[in-house]
C-alpha cells in the first residue's frame, strides 16, 4: 500500500518535472513500478574471477562517507583547497548552472544560489554577463559577523551554513559585500520526500524557514570527488573548478594548470579591494566566443524583466524608441 | 514642614490613591494599539517574515531602525541624570525621576524590535550557548544587558528615598498590602547621615558607570553598522556619530515627557520654564555637534565619489530626497533657530522643535539603514521586481504602534506605582535653597 | 436592448459549456490512445575502460528525451553480456546508470579475431522500447617504465595484445596521452605514438604539486580507441612537489572559531570593571538594608520600653 502510493507521488512529480505532459505518465510509471526499497545505485557490482556477482558499496570505494552531520562538516577535506575560475568570454546566459543549482539543491521555486548579472562597468564600456556563485572568501566577512557560528569557513575553503544552528539574525547577508546570501522569509516547500532527508549543510536539504541558505561549491559532491553542478552543467564550459593545491582546474572537458590559466588569461577577482580574498577569479570577457546580445534570446520573459532596470536595457529601450 | 511635605507628595503622586477616568481611556487606546501590535505579531510567527517589508536586499527594515531609535532614548537617563548628577546641577532635580524611567523603558523595548527581526526566535538561546565573541551581536547582546542592569540599579537607588517617605507618610491612602511594598522596597532606610552617605557616594559611582555603558552600548551599536563593507555603514565616524545622535534623541524626548507630565499631572510648579530653556540649550549644542558629524560623514562621502558612495548619495537626494532634507536640514535647523535666539524660547516653541528634533532622528535612522540595503555593490537584479525596494507592510507599522504605545503605558503604569518627579530630590531641594518652589509660585 | 444582450450572453457561455463538455472526454480518450500506441525509445550509453590495476569497468546510462529534456530510466534493469554468455543484470540508480566492474582473472570469450563483444540490453517495459548497445573491442596491456638519469625524468611505455600462447604482439602507431591524475579530471601533460616494436617514451618535465610528500599518479591513457576502447594504466611516483597547505585558520582570526586574545582580554577587563562597580554598589545597598534592621530594632525596643513604662 505505501509502496504504490510512493510510486504515485514520483510520477505525479516526474510528470511535473516533464513539463505537464500527460502523454509520458504511464511510461514514467511503469518505469518506477520496479522502484526498490533502497536505492540500489548506491552500490558497485564486481565481478569476480569465478563469475559472481558481488556488491561493493561505493563508500568503500571512494573516500567519505554518504552523510556528513553539520558537525562533522566543520572539517573541510583533507589537503584541498578548492577554487573556481569563471571565463566570462564564454558566458551566454544560457542560465544552465543557475537551473541545475536549483535542482540539485531542491531550493525553492524563487531561490537561485547561482546567479546571472548582466554588467557594464561603464556607460562606454561593452556589457559582458557575470555568472556569480558565493565567493567562499578567505576573510570572509559572513563568517566573522555570525554570533553563533552557524556558518563556518573550512580547511578547504568552504563556507557551509548550518541551518540547525542559524538564528536568522541576517547579520551576514548585510556582511556579504556580494549579495550571495538568500533568506527563507516563507516556508521553503519542502517536498514529502525531502523532508525525511537528514539535514547536511553539506546538501543543504531541506531548507529551513527563517535561516540563511547560499552556494556551497556542492560540497556533497566534492567528498565524491564530482565537480559542482554548475560546473557539469554549463554547456559553454565557463566555469573551470579545481584545487588549489594540486595546480590544476576543469570544466569538465579541458584541465588546465591554475596558475597557467590565470596567468594567460589575466584573471581577476571581483571587488579585490574589498580585502575578502574571494576563492573565485575571473578571466575578463575578452575575445568572446559569443555576441553578449545572444545571451537576451530565448530568454523567459520573467528571467527577462529581472534586467530591465540595468543601464544598458535601458539605452537598448531608447534607441529603440527614437527609431 | 509636614504640610510641606504632604502637599509635594500628594502633588507628584497624582495617580497612586485612584484611577482617573482619563488614565483609563488613555491607557485602553494604548493597549489596542498593543493588540494590534501582537496581532500583527502573530501573523509574522505564524506565515513567516514574508509578511514583512523586508527582503533579500533589504534585509533589516523598520524594526532595526526602532531598535536604534528607542536605544537612543534610553540617553535620556544617562545624559540628564549621569552627566547632570555628576556636575550637581540642581535644576535637574524634577526631571530626573522622567529621564531614568525613560532610560529604562525605552532600554527594555528597544531590544524587543531586535527579536521581531530574528528569522528563528526558538533559538534565541544559541546566542548564549553558542556565542561567538568575534561577533558584533555578541557585544551588543553583553553591552545591552549590562546597560540594563545598570540602569535598574541607578534607577532603584533614586527610588529607596522615594519609597522610604511613602512609607512614613501616613497621610496616603493605599491598601495596607501596598504600603508593605513600599516598606520591602525602602529597604530600611531611615535617612541617617551614614545611609543618605551610602546612597550618595553609590549615585555617584552609579553615574559614572552609565555614561561609560551608554557610550559603548551606541557604539557597539553603531559598529554593527560600521564593520560591514556596505557603502555608507563602512565609517569610522560611526561610533560617535551614533552616540552624538543618541544624545540628541534622548535629549529631545526628555523635553516631550516634560511637556507632556506638566501639562497632565499639573507639574507646572515644579517643571518651570528655566527648566525647558536649560534642557534646551543642551538639545542645541547636541544639535550643533549632531549637525556637525552628519556633515562632515556626507561631506567626505560625496567629495570623494567613490562609486559605490556616489551611487548612495545619489539616491539619498533622489529617492530619499525629502526625508533626507526633513531629517538632515529641518531636524536640526528649527532646534537651532528655536534655542538660539532667546525670544523664541517659549516652552510651547522648545517643545515643538523637540518633536520636529525627535523625528527628524528616527528618519535619519531610516536613512541609515535602508538606502545603504538598496545600494549593494552588485547592482540588484531580482527575479521578483517586487523584492528590489523596501516598503514597510502593516505587520512592521503595527509592531511600530504598539512599541510605542508600550512606551507610553509603560509610563503610565510607572505613575500608579511610583511618584513621577523625585519626591526626596525635591523635599532636599526645598529645604536647601530655603523653599525656592514656593517662592517662585 | 439589455436584457437581450445579457440573454445572448448567456446562452452564448452555456452552448461553450456544452461544447467544452463534449470536446473533454474525446480529447482526454485521444490522449490515451497516444498513451498506448507510442513508444518511447530510449538512449542507451555504454563505455568501456581498463582500469590500471587490469580490471575492466563496464557503465551503462539509460534515459529517454522528452521536449528536448533529458530523463534518466531510474531503478531498470540492465543485462551485461560479452558475446552470449551474461555477465550479470544490474539495477540502475536514479541518475539511471549502472556500473560493473570484471576483475583481471575473469575469463572473457573472445571472437576468432581475439575481439571481446559487450553488450548491454534494456528489455523495455509497456511505453519503453527495447534497446542494445554494444561495444567490441580488443584487450590491450600498457606496460609503464619509469626512470631517471642525471636528473632527467622519463616514462617509457609498452603496448601490446597477449596472444593464444601468452606472447606479445607489439601494437604500432597508438596514439597515447600521459597524464596526472588530479581530483576530478586527469591532467594532460604530454602525448606520442608507438613505434613499431609497441613503444613509446616520454620526458618528464615541468613543476606539478603532488601530495604532502611529492607523490603524484602518472598515467597513460588511450582515449576512444576504435580497436582497444579506453584503456588506463599508471603508477605513483615521487615526481611532483611535495605540497604543504597552509591552514587558513592561522590567517585571520576574526572567523575563527575561537577570538582573538586581544578581544577576549579587552572584553574581561571591560565587563570586570563594570560589573566589579555594579556588585560594590549592591553591597552598599545592602549595607543600607542592615542599618535600616538595626534601626527597626532600636525602634521597636524604645516602642516597647515605652508601653512597659506606661
Amino acid at each position: 500500500m505505501s509502496k504504490n502510493k510512493n510510486s504515485r507521488r514520483d510520477f505525479l512529480k516526474l510528470g511535473l518535472l516533464a513539463g505537464g505532459t500527460l502523454v509520458t505518465g504511464s511510461m514514467i510509471k511503469t518505469a518506477l513500478s520496479e522502484t526498490p526499497e533502497n536505492d540500489p545505485g548506491s552500490n558497485i557490482k564486481v565481478l569476480t574471477p569465478d563469475g559472481k556477482l558481488v556488491e561493493i558499496s561505493k563508500a568503500s570505494i571512494k573516500a567519505g562517507k554518504e552523510y556528513v552531520s553539520p558537525k562533522a562538516s566543520h572539517q573541510g577535506i583533507p589537503h584541498r583547497k578548492f577554487v573556481m575560475v569563471i571565463d566570462l568570454s564564454r558566458c551566454k546566459n544560457a542560465r544552465k548552472c543557475v537551473e541545475a543549482c536549483k535542482v540539485g539543491h531542491h531550493l525553492p521555486s524563487d531561490h537561485e544560489w547561482m546567479k546571472v548579472y548582466l554588467m557594464q562597468d561603464s556607460s562606454k564600456q561593452s556589457p559582458y554577463w557575470f555568472p556569480r556563485p558565493c565567493f567562499h572568501c578567505d576573510s570572509p566577512m559572513c563568517a566573522s559577523v555570525c554570533p553563533v557560528g552557524a556558518t563556518y569557513k573550512r580547511s578547504d575553503g568552504i563556507v557551509l551554513i548550518d541551518s540547525g544552528r542559524c538564528i536568522g539574525c541576517k547579520f551576514c547577508m548585510t556582511g556579504c559585500p556580494y549579495s550571495v546570501r538568500v533568506f527563507n522569509w516563507k516556508d521553503p516547500e519542502v517536498s514529502e520526500e525531502d523532508k525525511k532527508v537528514k539535514y547536511s549543510p553539506e546538501t543543504g536539504i531541506p531548507q529551513v524557514e527563517g535561516t540563511v541558505g547560499k552556494c556551497i561549491f556542492c560540497a556533497d559532491l566534492l567528498r565524491k570527488n564530482e565537480l559542482p553542478r554548475c560546473v557539469q552543467a554549463c554547456p559553454m564550459g565557463v566555469i573551470f573548478f579545481g584545487d588549489i593545491i594540486e595546480d590544476t582546474v576543469t570544466n569538465g572537458t579541458d584541465t588546465i594548470p591554475f596558475s597557467q590559466l590565470v596567468k594567460d588569461r589575466s584573471a581577476f577577482r571581483y571587488l579585490e579591494q574589498l580585502g575578502t580574498e574571494p576563492s573565485v577569479y575571473y578571466l575578463p570577457p575578452t575575445e568572446r566566443l559569443f555576441p553578449f546580445e545572444s545571451g537576451l534570446d530565448d530568454l523567459d520573459k520573467k528571467v527577462l524583466a529581472r534586467y530591465k532596470n540595468t543601464p544598458y536595457m535601458k539605452n537598448q529601450k531608447k534607441l529603440k524608441n527614437d527609431k | 514642614m509636614t504640610n510641606n511635605l504632604e502637599k509635594h507628595i500628594k502633588a507628584l503622586t497624582p495617580e497612586i490613591e485612584n484611577t482617573s477616568k482619563s488614565w483609563k481611556l488613555l491607557f485602553a487606546v494604548f493597549l489596542s494599539f498593543f493588540a494590534l501590535g501582537i496581532f500583527g505579531l502573530i501573523t509574522q510567527i505564524t506565515k513567516g517574515h514574508i509578511v514583512t517589508g523586508m527582503r533579500d536586499n533589504v534585509v533589516w527594515g523598520l524594526y532595526i531602525v526602532n531598535f536604534i531609535f528607542f536605544m537612543g532614548l534610553s540617553y535620556a537617563g544617562a545624559l540628564i541624570s549621569g552627566v547632570l548628577h555628576l556636575f550637581k546641577a540642581e535644576w535637574r532635580k524634577p526631571i530626573i525621576r522622567i529621564t531614568e524611567l525613560t532610560t529604562v523603558i525605552s532600554l527594555f523595548i528597544g531590544p524587543v524590535f531586535i527579536l521581531f527581526c530574528i528569522g528563528r526566535l526558538d533559538r534565541l538561546g544559541y546566542l548564549i550557548l553558542y556565542p561567538r565573541i568575534q561577533s558584533p551581536i555578541t557585544w551588543d547582546v553583553i553591552a545591552i544587558s549590562t546597560d540594563i542592569v545598570g540602569c535598574l540599579i541607578f534607577l532603584y537607588l533614586s527610588f529607596i528615598q522615594d519609597f522610604a517617605k511613602l512609607r512614613d507618610f501616613d497621610g496616603l491612602k493605599v491598601s495596607p498590602s501596598r504600603k508593605k511594598i513600599y516598606k520591602t522596597l525602602a529597604l530600611g532606610y531611615y535617612d541617617t547621615p551614614s545611609q543618605r552617605h551610602i546612597i550618595e557616594f553609590s549615585k555617584n559611582v552609579m553615574a559614572a558607570m552609565i555614561i561609560a555603558i551608554a557610550i559603548i552600548v551606541y557604539s557597539v551599536l553603531a559598529w554593527i553598522f560600521g564593520v560591514t563593507l556596505q557603502p555608507g555603514w563602512h565609517s569610522t565616524i560611526f561610533g560617535p556619530y551614533f552616540v552624538i545622535a543618541a544624545v540628541y534623541s534622548g535629549t529631545g524626548v526628555v523635553i516631550i515627557l516634560m511637556w507632556i507630565f506638566r501639562k497632565v499631572y499639573h507639574l507646572e510648579e515644579y517643571i518651570t520654564k528655566k527648566h525647558f530653556i536649560n534642557v534646551g540649550v543642551l538639545l542645541l549644542v547636541v544639535a550643533a555637534f549632531y549637525g556637525y558629524f552628519t556633515f562632515s560623514d556626507y561631506l567626505t562621502k560625496w567629495y570623494g565619489s567613490v562609486r559605490m558612495d556616489k551611487i548612495l548619495i545619489d539616491k539619498l537626494f533622489s529617492d530619499f530626497y525629502w526625508l533626507f532634507i526633513f531629517s538632515n536640514y529641518i531636524g536640526i535647523i528649527v532646534p537651532l533657530i528655536v534655542v538660539g535666539f532667546p525670544r523664541l524660547r517659549t516652552i510651547r516653541n522648545i517643545s515643538i522643535a523637540a518633536v520636529i528634533a525627535l523625528l527628524g532622528l528616527w528618519v535619519n535612522r531610516y536613512l541609515i539603514v535602508i538606502p545603504t540595503l538598496e545600494t549593494p555593490y552588485l547592482p540588484i537584479q531580482d527575479i521578483r521586481p517586487a523584492w528590489n525596494l523596501y516598503k514597510p507592510t502593516w505587520v512592521e507599522l503595527s509592531l511600530t504602534g504598539a512599541g510605542v504605545s508600550v512606551f507610553c503605558m509603560l509610563f503610565m503604569l510607572a505613575s500608579k506605582i511610583v511618584p513621577i518627579v523625585s519626591i526626596s530630590e525635591i523635599v532636599d531641594e526645598s529645604e536647601d535653597t530655603n523653599d525656592e518652589i514656593l517662592l517662585s509660585e | 436592448m439589455k436584457f437581450l444582450l445579457s440573454a445572448m450572453k448567456t446562452i452564448y457561455i452555456i452552448s461553450a459549456m456544452v461544447l467544452a463538455f463534449l470536446v473533454w472526454p474525446g480529447f482526454s480518450a485521444s490522449g490515451q490512445d497516444k498513451e498506448k500506441t507510442e513508444k518511447h525509445s530510449p538512449i542507451l550509453a555504454f563505455t568501456y575502460l581498463k582500469n590500471p590495476d587490469g580490471s575492466k569497468t563496464l557503465s551503462a546510462t539509460a534515459s529517454f528525451i522528452i521536449n528536448r529534456q533529458i530523463f534518466p530510466l531510474s531503478y531498470c534493469k540492465l543485462k551485461f553480456y560479452c558475446g552470449e554468455q551474461e555477465l550479470g543484470i544490474l539495477t540502475s540508480d536514479k541518475q539511471g546508470s549502472a556500473k560493473l566492474i570484471i576483475q583481471p582473472a575473469v575469463k572473457l570469450p573472445k571472437d576468432e579475431k581475439g575481439t571481446l563483444l559487450f553488450r548491454n540490453v534494456y528489455e523495455g517495459c509497456d511505453s519503453v522500447e527495447k534497446t542494445e548497445s554494444s561495444i567490441s573491442v580488443r584487450d590491450l596491456n600498457l606496460l609503464l617504465k619509469f626512470s631517471e638519469k642525471d636528473s632527467i625524468k622519463s616514462i617509457s611505455l609498452h603496448a601490446f595484445e597477449l596472444g593464444e600462447k601468452g606472447d606479445t604482439l607489439p601494437v604500432n602507431e597508438l596514439p597515447v596521452n600521459f597524464m596526472i591524475k588530479r581530483m576530478f579530471t586527469n591532467l594532460k601533460i604530454g602525448d606520442g605514438t608507438t613505434d613499431p616494436k609497441g613503444y613509446c617514451s616520454m620526458d618528464f618535465k615541468g613543476v606539478f604539486p603532488g601530495d604532502s610528500l611529492g607523490n603524484i599518479f602518472l598515467l597513460a591513457r588511450v582515449d576512444d580507441n576504435d580497436d582497444y576502447g579506453n584503456v588506463e594504466s599508471g603508477e605513483i611516483k615521487k615526481w611532483g612537489v611535495p605540497t604543504n597547505p597552509v591552514s587558513p585558520f592561522v590567517k585571520r582570526e576574526l572567523w575563527t572559531e575561537i577570538a582573538p586574545i586581544w578581544m577576549i582580554v579587552t572584553l574581561i577587563i571591560m565587563l570586570t570593571g563594570v560589573w566589579a562597580h555594579y556588585l560594590y554598589v549592591v553591597f552598599n545597598i545592602s549595607r543600607i538594608r542592615r542599618e535600616g534592621k538595626k534601626i527597626e530594632k532600636l525602634k521597636e525596643i524604645s516602642q516597647v520600653e515605652k508601653l512597659e513604662a506606661v
